[in-house]
């Protein structure tokens, strides 16, 4: 479902790898084709990984060779450091959030871009324009129009509302929100995008009887549209975590993980402890947690992307 | 698809689309209205010469580029070798590199910045074409092979029966018919590598040789943080993307809700 303007795509999965049945013998130049990309990702993204698990069984500066051998002890020292969770569960927290929020608002854009009103063909575009702006540029911008001199509380003040008013990125308990609403702002566009092409896949005469039914716009979305975006509703939530997971700048150029740690996540606190502090060592075994989150991700995407294009 | 509407739902419909508008706009209002602030257009022209804005700009481009070009032909390369040929251990080569597919690049900074270091490429070009083109390879072939493995199967044969080589059937016949799938490969690896920002920081230190996703904190940088100039940087350094997105939207489109599901 959802694959949308690729029209000479023929559903066909390949011959079962029969021996003799049409396949040709052996020639030793086939491997060649895989071989570039195969020795790239083995060298760089394998035995990096390889690297990070020798590397984190010393208590290394990341300068010089690592001769300081320490064993598990930097993995113990993990499972007992409060900014390590406090970023596992930052990290979470910002995955869930901005899932759930991007989602909702995402399919409902794209439910009311296909009613009959005004201005839809410049929403269009327009929702779509900051997902491809640098998250650099996003944050250092928002950065500053969050201060409390900045632009959003004047913008406020001039509504009225300077009640309202705060040191959003400074004050531990509208940071993190900030972060995850600036996140919002940006990204919603991509959930639209991939609404918007699944539901004009959807057969309109479904949707026809269940209006001549008398079903109302809200019933129709509910109960019908949603249920049938079950392909696009897993595709976004398999992206939005990687992406969560993945997510640095973000962070990084607002508020630094800060104030104290509150805002934290795990790829900043990574940066922290190799770039920042010299901990190559410590730094090596978060990474490793970092790697097989990620790897419980990949093998979802790889899942998800094969069973659709079925 | 929604066009039957009763006059309420039209009029809250209506205010709906209009509160995201205002929504959406406001962020950018912003950064325009500051953008201009103190010595209005003035700003502009002092980004663009108080930085080596131009050579910046030059420089992400060749890195984009270079990333680009890199993951295309590896990736197609690769699903040409996993889904048509197809020589005993494919299914074990593609699941090494899919492991990849999810992995943040911060995960590697360990090796790579000891490697990077040791083999001299520190503050080189391929410090971070070559990092970055190895994160973006898993997703190159996941898309393209399936992609390829979903073109009818006789293609091949047909070629080889017409006496066509491996190399020519993948430059003249396969390259061509997966146009639309390389195009997707294209976008979402040129937005990646566009937007890069910490590979950049940790691994280009010249002024020369650094890209535009370093311009903002390059004012913040200077003992004063001078924050007009700072917004009309980030115009400037958006504008180029914003202004691709709008002339090729359709084809940016379908390409995203292609490479997401496919």
């Amino acid at each position: 479902m959802a694959t949308q303007a690729q029209p000479e795509i023929v559903v066909s999965t390949p011959p079962p790898e029969s021996p003799g049945k049409g396949r040709r013998p052996l020639a030793l130049s086939d491997y060649l084709w895989a071989m570039p990309a195969l020795i790239l990702v083995v060298g760089v993204i394998h035995a990096g990984i390889a690297a990070n698990v020798f590397y984190s069984l010393f208590d290394w500066s990341g300068v010089g060779s690592p001769t300081d051998f320490v064993g598990g002890a930097n993995y113990s020292k993990l499972l007992q450091d409060p900014v390590f969770w406090q970023a596992s569960r930052n990290t979470l927290a910002f995955a869930v959030a901005t899932v759930a929020i991007q989602l909702t608002l995402g399919l409902a854009l794209a439910i009311l871009v296909r009613t009959k009103v005004r201005l839809r063909g410049l929403l269009r575009t327009l929702v779509f324009v900051p997902v491809v702006l640098a998250p650099a540029v996003v944050a250092t911008s928002f950065r500053i129009l969050l201060t409390p001199d900045g632009g959003v509380n004047h913008l406020l003040q001039g509504l009225g509302l300077s009640g309202f008013d705060q040191a959003w990125l400074a004050d531990p308990k509208t940071a993190f929100g900030a972060i995850i609403l600036i996140n919002v702002w940006q990204y919603t566009g991509y959930s639209f995008l991939i609404y918007d092409a699944a539901i004009g896949q959807i057969d309109r005469s479904v949707l026809e009887a269940a209006r001549i039914d008398g079903a109302t716009t809200w019933q129709l979305s509910r109960t019908v549209v949603a249920p049938m975006l079950r392909g696009s509703h897993l595709v976004l939530i398999v992206l939005g975590f990687v992406s969560s997971l993945k997510m640095f700048d973000l962070v990084f150029l607002t508020t630094g993980g800060g104030p104290g740690t509150t805002t934290q996540v795990l790829t900043g606190y990574i940066y922290r402890q190799v770039i920042a502090q010299f901990h190559a060592g410590y730094g090596a075994a978060l990474s490793i947690v970092l790697v097989l989150a990620a790897l419980v991700f990949s093998i979802l995407q790889v899942r998800l992307s094969t069973s659709e294009s079925r | 698809m929604f066009q039957f509407q009763r006059l309420p739902g039209r009029v809250l419909s209506q205010i709906l689309v209009v509160v995201a508008l205002v929504v959406l706009v406001i962020p950018l209002v912003l950064i325009v209205k500051e953008s201009l602030a103190g010595q209005g257009f003035t700003n502009y022209t002092l980004v663009l010469s108080s930085t080596p804005f131009l050579r910046f700009f030059a420089n992400s481009l060749i890195v984009s580029v270079s990333t680009v070009v890199l993951v295309m032909y590896l990736g197609l390369s690769a699903s040409f070798g996993f889904a048509v040929l197809r020589p005993r251990g494919s299914k074990i080569g593609a699941v090494v590199i899919l492991t990849g597919l999810a992995l943040p690049g911060i995960a590697l900074v360990v090796p790579l910045y000891y490697v990077i270091q040791a083999i001299g490429l520190l503050d080189t070009y391929w410090s971070v074409i070559i990092p970055l083109t190895v994160i973006s390879i898993p997703f190159g072939v996941l898309v393209s092979t399936n992609y390829v493995r979903g073109l009818p199967p006789e293609l091949y044969e047909a070629g080889r029966l017409d006496g066509a080589s491996s190399w020519q059937f993948f430059w003249r016949i396969l390259v061509p018919i997966c146009r639309p799938i390389l195009s997707v490969v294209a976008i979402f690896t040129f937005l990646a590598a566009w937007n890069e920002y910490l590979l950049p920081l940790l691994f280009i230190q010249s002024t020369d040789l650094q890209v535009l996703t370093q311009v903002p904190t390059y004012f913040q940088s200077q003992r004063l943080v001078d924050t007009p100039k700072i917004f009309a940087a980030n115009i400037l350094i958006s504008l180029p993307v914003v202004m691709v997105f709008i002339v090729l939207q359709k084809t940016f489109r379908t390409g995203i809700s292609a490479g997401a599901v496919k």
